[in-house]
């Protein structure tokens, strides 16, 4: 299909798809630094461990537990990884303090648990509950937020199938 | 000494930029393209001594796109577990959206609408320029299919979006 054939619809996918990969900053990859050391082992080994600390990077970004060993190339710490989800508006109940939630089918803890010491939310929280935004931000962690400034942590508890205690 | 490296290194510098753009635009997460890409170069590395290397671009295009559709897996996976989202795990990430005129966002959001396979065929079209038999050959399916694909995406795409244009 020649550019003249077009419809006005095919002109505006194709102008949306240069506007969008414009926004994409190629240069960034490019000037990665090769590892330091070109002595054996030889160039190929070293190659593929450049290539593949990216893709450890990445997993590492996600599970947010950099490690000072890997020593991974500064370049490729430049992205934010966007939340796995976003929640909004959410409804977290309080009247307990605040201490596990749960999001879909999985239930988290909170870390650390806010109470005022006698069972209930910490001064200035709304009570049962409080409305805000749920974001889970990796794979074990979410975090909730509202409009007041409050900030509540949570922490996945891995195949949870129901509160710890109930609060009523 | 003779190494695979300095074709792959020469590849790699001639093919990222449009992989990395055409990864983007599959997954709408320039970290995740950057990923995508990565492991795609990865796979031609490990894989070099057994490439026709006269159609390594290509197959680094099938490994961007088999990637991509990786990504929206796990996605999805993540999606299931979560029963009220309002994000759209398919929306692009902010970090692109927000750099596009709002004309190109409206269309961008109508793509992301659209199954999965419309839109790698609009994007290896519309983006990458490729002809019907080369998106045939990218996505592993007949020609007919990229033309029926292309036929209803942009259908859909012209109810979607074509009330809103003079």
């Amino acid at each position: 299909m020649t550019d003249g054939e077009r419809t006005d619809v095919e002109h505006r996918v194709a102008a949306a798809f240069a506007a969008a990969a414009r926004a994409v900053d190629v240069t960034r990859p490019a000037e990665r630094p090769a590892p330091a050391r070109r002595v054996p082992p030889p160039v190929g080994v070293a190659a593929t461990v450049l290539l593949l600390c990216g893709s450890l990077l990445a997993l590492v970004t996600v599970f947010g537990r950099q490690t000072d060993e890997l020593r991974l190339p500064p370049a490729a710490v430049t992205t934010t990884r966007p939340p796995l989800a976003v929640i909004d508006p959410f409804e977290l109940h309080t009247h307990c303090g605040i201490r596990e939630t749960r999001i879909g089918d999985r239930y988290y803890e909170a870390d650390p648990v806010l109470d005022d010491g006698a069972g209930n939310p910490p001064s200035g929280w709304a009570n049962p509950s409080q409305v805000g935004v749920m974001t889970v931000t990796g794979e074990t962690e979410a975090v909730f937020t509202d409009a007041a400034g409050h900030t509540a942590r949570f922490r996945l508890r891995p195949g949870a199938t129901a509160f710890l205690r109930l609060c009523e | 000494m003779t190494t695979v490296d300095e074709p792959v290194a020469d590849l790699f510098r001639r093919e990222k930029p449009g992989l990395l753009r055409l990864a983007a635009l599959l997954v709408g997460d320039t970290a995740q393209a950057e990923d995508v890409v990565q492991d795609a170069f990865v796979a031609v590395h490990r894989r070099w001594d057994h490439l026709d290397h006269t159609t390594a671009a290509g197959y680094l295009r099938v490994a961007v796109v088999n990637g991509s559709r990786t990504v929206h897996r796990a996605r999805a996976r993540l999606a299931r577990h979560l029963t009220r989202t309002t994000r759209d795990q398919d929306a692009p990430a902010a970090d692109t959206a927000l750099l596009v005129a709002e004309e190109h966002r409206e269309v961008l959001r109508a793509v992301r609408r659209l199954p999965r396979r419309q839109r790698e065929v609009l994007v290896l079209r519309y983006w990458s320029g490729l002809s019907e038999a080369e998106i045939a050959a990218t996505l592993g399916v007949s020609r007919g299919t990229v033309k029926t694909s292309a036929s209803r995406a942009l259908a859909t795409l012209h109810r979607r979006l074509g009330a809103h244009r003079d």
